[in-house]
């Protein structure tokens, strides 16, 4: 049924001519197009040998139009890039299914330093850094390694508590909302932070939980669909961890009239028709975390400890806004100093069932 | 739970499973009108996409819904050129040229939007709501299907009108017959190549709808990716629904039904896990295909390029 037929000559004629057409088409496409990046030559075992850095790169899934992830950790490797006085090579929308090779390509094209900016591509990193004699800064988990392998980790439950507080004293409905797009660590930590957080301002404030997916990052149609749910169950603070589903839930929020809504990882003003309707946003800055990274190069200590965000290196913070009031910011700047005296120690949660039952118990209150 | 199963949750809930409906609905019904004239379209997904960030970027420009419906359309028949010349015309296997244009839809939106829209705010805002007068006020039900977009109410005449030419007039049993038995056709004087190429064109301008109010209406923007496999539920849906468009917009509703009672059923504080969720419409899916696949019968002719005199 499903097979090519054979035809007369002027049929068959048609068909050459059509593909020789695209064929010609695709050649000129490819011929024009630009590699990823800068792919400018040279030598990685003398980059892995330097002292002095003077070139990195950062290699991201995707890029900053997602509001969260990709865009703080272009943003930070050009922040860092600028303070250094050093070139960055930013590779976005490397997506998942090549990293070793895009992560080798950085490194033959000069980059001495590299950061893998996603979990997932800490495998390839690994062996990449292994193999190119380059040290390559990696997320969330593996193992340092001396001269090659650094691991970042985010105490996200700290910056999620602040937000909490935020929200806490923002609600007049006392519902809260939470939606996230997928079973992520940071996320789940960030979710139980942000609930302790608004317990412990009011611990009869309902707080709702739901996910658009296990991996729905960028399902904008499910993200709105459950931001609205929220909201019609009374929820008017939304707390929204996405990437692309973010775009679902800035629909949803702008569409009902008094709700406000938290961002996460990133800046999301630019995605906003009306900005009045952002409260605030966790931000995660990675510049002074790569500033650091890249100075243990040139010590030649990188890799003997990892790194972290948190709220008392700045790592972690919330996006100022017009809606946090002089007693709202009172409120965080004290949280603030008892997350660093240790007096406060929100619950790093690393499943949906630890976040749930962090709601459901109403620690922290 | 059974407080927070209020009213205004039960609107939004209904409202969601529409908004999550129309749009397979739409491009099941394009798939129906190419596969009963027997061109199976596995482009299905890429042409949607073609027809979402089309109507897309015309609201985003101009602001106006209804044009960005149009555009949609176009951008969905235009999507499904390629099935035309490629294979009614030049009678190309229609798997490859299928997955195709899946990966052409999706390669070229991700770019146009990447490069267009990426960086800026990209919120269509809400269409302008058309209240059926008396049963706008009924409650739940009102706001929720009665105060809907016109756009949704010329979707239904149109997805109907579809319907109707399909099983009731000539040009509709011209359509079955170039898939049932194209040679029957050509014998009694009807071009099958002809035939072949109005479904298919009208077969894109009703996928280009599904994508459109996809963008438009469903979710408000464009991201990349956005149809999420839902043009290939709508392949699904069209096999077992044989033709009629009414099984094909209630298995989009019991779809659309599924798609919205994942999160529902988290915020009324049951603790679905989000695997489940997720899993929830594609079990179904593939449930109504064990029970229903016997009774599945697809036009012989599905498939096959028609060549004059072949054997």
């Amino acid at each position: 049924m499903f097979t090519f037929t054979s035809g007369s000559r002027g049929r068959t004629a048609s068909r050459v001519a059509v593909l020789a057409t695209a064929g010609a088409l695709a050649l000129s496409l490819a011929a024009c197009s630009s590699g990823r990046g800068d792919t400018t030559s040279g030598d990685s075992t003398a980059a892995a040998e330097a002292t002095t850095v003077t070139k990195f790169a950062l290699v991201a899934p995707e890029n900053e139009s997602d509001f969260g992830w990709n865009q703080a950790g272009l943003s930070g490797a050009q922040e860092a890039a600028d303070e250094l006085g050093i070139d960055v090579t930013l590779v976005p929308d490397a997506g998942w299914d090549n990293a070793e090779t895009v992560l080798g390509q950085v490194i033959d094209g000069g980059a001495q330093f590299v950061i893998a900016h996603a979990s997932g591509y800490g495998v390839a990193a690994t062996s990449v850094a292994a193999d190119k004699k380059t040290p390559i800064l990696i997320q969330d988990a593996g193992e340092n390694i001396p001269g090659q392998i650094a691991v970042t980790q985010t105490q996200a439950q700290e910056g999620g508590y602040l937000a909490g507080i935020a929200a806490a004293m923002t609600t007049k409905s006392k519902t809260i909302g939470i939606v996230v797009s997928a079973d992520d660590l940071n996320w789940f930590k960030m979710s139980a932070g942000f609930a302790e957080g608004v317990y412990s301002v009011d611990p009869t404030i309902n707080v709702l939980y739901t996910s658009v997916g296990p991996a729905a990052y960028a399902d904008a149609a499910g993200g709105k669909t459950a931001t609205e749910q929220l909201i019609a169950s009374g929820a008017d603070v939304i707390f929204g961890m996405g990437d692309g589903a973010t775009h679902g839930y800035l629909q949803a929020v702008e569409a009902a009239p008094g709700v406000k809504y938290i961002a996460d990882i990133g800046d999301v003003t630019s995605g906003l028709s009306d900005p009045s309707v952002l409260l605030t946003s966790v931000l995660w800055n990675y510049g002074p975390t790569y500033v650091q990274a890249i100075k243990d190069v040139e010590a030649g200590t990188f890799g003997e400890q990892g790194y972290e965000l948190t709220v008392e290196n700045g790592g972690l913070s919330l996006q100022e806004t017009d809606n946090l009031t002089s007693t709202i910011q009172s409120a965080i700047d004290k949280a603030k100093a008892g997350i660093a005296d240790g007096s406060i120690v929100p619950t790093p949660a690393s499943s949906a069932d630890e976040v749930n039952t962090v709601i459901a118990a109403k620690k922290g209150a | 739970m059974t407080d927070m199963l209020s009213a205004a949750f039960v609107t939004v809930f209904i409202a969601s499973v529409i908004g999550q409906a129309m749009p397979l609905i739409l491009a099941s019904v394009g798939e129906t009108i190419g596969e009963q004239a027997g061109v199976l379209n596995l482009g299905i997904e890429g042409v949607m996409l073609v027809g979402a960030y089309s109507g897309f970027i015309v609201t985003l420009t101009t602001g106006n819904f209804w044009l960005g419906m149009l555009a949609g359309a176009v951008g969905g028949v235009v999507a499904n050129l390629a099935m035309l010349v490629l294979n009614v015309w030049l009678g190309l296997n229609q798997i490859v040229i299928g997955l195709a244009i899946t990966l052409i839809g999706e390669g070229i939106t991700s770019v146009l939007y990447l490069q267009n829209n990426a960086k800026s705010n990209t919120s269509l805002g809400t269409a302008p709501a058309l209240s059926i007068p008396g049963l706008s006020d009924i409650p739940v039900v009102g706001p929720s299907i009665f105060q809907q977009s016109g756009i949704f109410w010329v979707a239904i005449v149109l997805v109907i009108v579809a319907g109707f030419f399909l099983s009731r007039t000539n040009w509709g049993l011209s359509i079955r017959a170039a898939g049932q038995k194209p040679s029957s056709l050509d014998a009694a004087g009807g071009s099958v190549i002809k035939i072949r190429s109005h479904a298919v064109i009208l077969g894109g301008a009703f996928v280009g709808l599904g994508g459109a109010y996809l963008a438009e209406l469903t979710t408000a923007t464009f991201t990349p990716f956005i149809t999420n496999g839902l043009g290939f539920i709508a392949i699904v849906i069209t096999m077992l629904s044989r033709g009629r468009i009414l099984i094909v917009a209630i298995t989009s509703v019991v779809y659309g039904f599924t798609v919205a009672v994942g999160p529902a059923l988290q915020v009324l504080g049951y603790n679905v896990p989000a695997d489940v969720i997720k899993m929830i419409p594609f079990i179904v899916v593939i449930l109504t295909l064990i029970v229903f696949a016997r009774s599945s019968v697809v036009p012989p002719a599905l498939g096959a390029p028609y060549i004059r005199g072949a054997r």
